[in-house]
């Protein structure tokens, strides 16, 4: 299959998922509503769900991607994600704090919002101190995984002692969504992601000099130390405004860039890059297409349909796609 | 041309090489010979510009190495570490193609000119028929030979080669120290380090023996074939010199 073909199947991916985003749900929305043709309700959907909705999975879903992409390749490592550098665990925790120990404040949407993005950017302080302060990146490594050990144990805690109500709120948040955005919350999501996407071309050829090792990279002119902090601040930023507005999401920043080695058979960053942000985008959206369940009155937790999705397609990748993983 | 003058190499309180003067001219081959742990690697970082000396200057083309960016010692010296993985999914091809890097634009795209340099790197080192080949598919020697091809495709004066023959069957090690006496007549200043003394000898135009507790002995490779300097510096007594050959004692 040429190269052109395989770029042809990821465009054709993302025409034929975002306008059944858009048009497939518990209500179903005609084609002429898009332009002026629906009643009110329709209209109000369309604004203020659909859109959002689709939009929402498409850059968040191709953040998580790109981050997760950058993670692998900085610390060599096939099953790293964005999650690594423990943002979501600090989202969690602060969620987690509010929602079960927060009282009143725990119904506001907006107290979940902020608490998740506080969570994260806490934790990514906590991960630019140690990243500025250790020359070995694998020291960030070890400081996220064991953050999110320290916030699953506090927030374990906390569930133990919570009333149901708070406990329903939690979990729910924990299920990930893309719907609790509203159109006007957009900016807040989609500009910070969009300056990352234009920026993330200035990471390609660094990121191909670091594939055969720091000290490659080192002998290619790259400032590796400078590149590392930059990596970790652009994937904090995603992790945390994706985290903020649609909960801890699994598995798709972990799968994409996989799926983009393996179709482009490829680990260079100049093909897997826009390749990831692509699939990355049409995965999020493909995800919570399935999770809305179109034509019924019930919907499914979207990291359950991502782990469904995701966790086959890692375990096919380890044992199969030898091309898709970056070490050797 | 590489210049270091007083130039002391370590870690901490620990002194592998001690108040150092080398010269070593443009078109010259010199192997650093030693023990394990004896500095060779250490001193070739420092006089790549990886790795801050404890004291001392070094230069390269008469221009101190501190006033050179990281782009521009790029420009003038590539490396081989044998600790350079093999990048799954790599061809041979995309693999010399990183060594064009810093002449390409924004996105890494290669021109026409790119392209011959690539090619004309691959034919020099004689990989013509792996152009197309997985690096996880390659032998030890291939791969060496590969990553010499991206050196060159690099397009600078100096090349530093940390232990380049380590692990490589002796027809292997033959054809790569071939390929750089090649390179050495095209004018390229060649430093490489090495366990294989007998290999070093034939190619090397200057031979540094180093102790690894700060002493260093310096000269061409007639002078330093000397029975004494030899098993002086790599503390053994089976190493022999007859009529300008090494023999060993065994």
């Amino acid at each position: 299959m040429s190269k052109a073909v395989k770029w042809l199947i990821c465009f054709l991916i993302l025409v034929v998922l975002v306008p059944a985003s858009l048009f497939l749900g518990s209500v179903d929305i005609p084609f002429e509503a898009f332009f002026g043709g629906g009643d009110e309700l329709q209209n109000i959907i369309i604004r203020e769900s659909r859109i959002p909705r689709t939009l929402a999975a498409l850059g968040g879903g191709a953040g998580l991607a790109l981050g997760g992409l950058f993670m692998q390749t900085l610390f060599r490592n096939p099953l790293a994600g964005p999650s690594v550098l423990g943002l979501t665990s600090g989202s969690s925790l602060a969620v987690g704090i509010l929602t079960l120990g927060g009282g009143v404040l725990a119904t506001s949407q907006f107290a979940v919002v902020s608490a998740a993005a506080i969570g994260s950017i806490a934790v990514l302080f906590v991960i630019l101190a140690v990243a500025h302060r250790f020359a070995n990146i694998a020291s960030v490594l070890i400081v996220g995984r064991m953050l999110g050990f320290f916030t699953s144990a506090v927030v374990s805690l906390l569930q133990a002692y919570a009333d149901e109500a708070s406990l329903k709120t939690f979990v729910f948040w924990g299920f990930g969504s893309f719907s609790n955005i509203a159109f006007t919350q957009l900016p807040i999501l989609l500009i910070p992601l969009a300056f990352i996407f234009l920026i993330s071309p200035f990471f390609i050829k660094p990121l191909n000099h670091l594939l055969p090792g720091e000290l490659h990279a080192k002998t290619m002119g790259v400032n590796v130390k400078s590149l590392q902090f930059s990596l970790v601040v652009a994937t904090g930023i995603m992790v945390g405004v994706i985290t903020a507005f649609c909960g801890p999401i699994a598995f798709i920043g972990l799968a994409a860039p996989h799926l983009a080695r393996m179709l482009f058979s490829t680990p260079n960053h100049r093909t897997v890059m826009p390749a990831t942000l692509i699939l990355g985008g049409g995965l999020a959206v493909l995800c919570d297409l399935i999770a809305r369940l179109p034509f019924s009155e019930y919907a499914l937790p979207l990291n359950t349909v991502a782990a469904f999705m995701g966790a086959p397609v890692v375990v096919y990748l380890v044992f199969k796609g030898r091309k898709s993983r970056i070490l050797t | 041309m590489i210049e270091a003058k007083e130039l002391s190499v370590g870690y901490g309180s620990r002194v592998l090489v001690k108040d150092l003067d080398l010269l070593l001219p443009k078109g010259s081959v010199t192997a650093f010979i030693g023990s394990n742990g004896s500095g060779k690697s250490s001193l070739m970082r420092v006089l790549n510009g990886l790795q801050d000396p404890l004291s001392g200057k070094v230069s390269w083309n008469g221009r101190p190495i501190s006033e050179f960016d990281r782009k521009e010692k790029a420009n003038i010296a590539a490396s081989l570490y044998s600790n350079f993985s093999r990048v799954e999914g790599f061809t041979v091809t995309e693999l010399v193609a990183l060594g064009r890097s810093n002449f390409t634009g924004f996105f890494g795209k290669l021109s026409d000119h790119d392209n011959e340099k690539i090619a004309e790197a691959i034919a020099i080192v004689g990989i013509a028929s792996l152009k197309e080949k997985e690096l996880t598919t390659l032998s030890d020697g291939e791969f060496r030979k590969a990553m010499l091809a991206k050196l060159l495709a690099q397009d600078t004066d100096i090349l530093f080669l940390d232990e380049p023959t380590t692990h490589l069957d002796l027809p292997a090690a033959l054809d790569f120290v071939q390929v750089l006496k090649t390179l050495a007549l095209k004018g390229k200043t060649i430093v490489m380090s090495t366990h294989h003394l007998a290999l070093a000898f034939k190619m090397a135009d200057h031979i540094l023996l180093l102790d690894g507790n700060g002493k260093a002995a310096f000269g061409n490779a007639t002078k330093m074939m000397n029975h004494e300097l030899l098993c002086g510096f790599l503390k053994t007594d089976k190493i022999r010199v007859e009529n300008g050959n090494l023999l060993f004692d065994l």
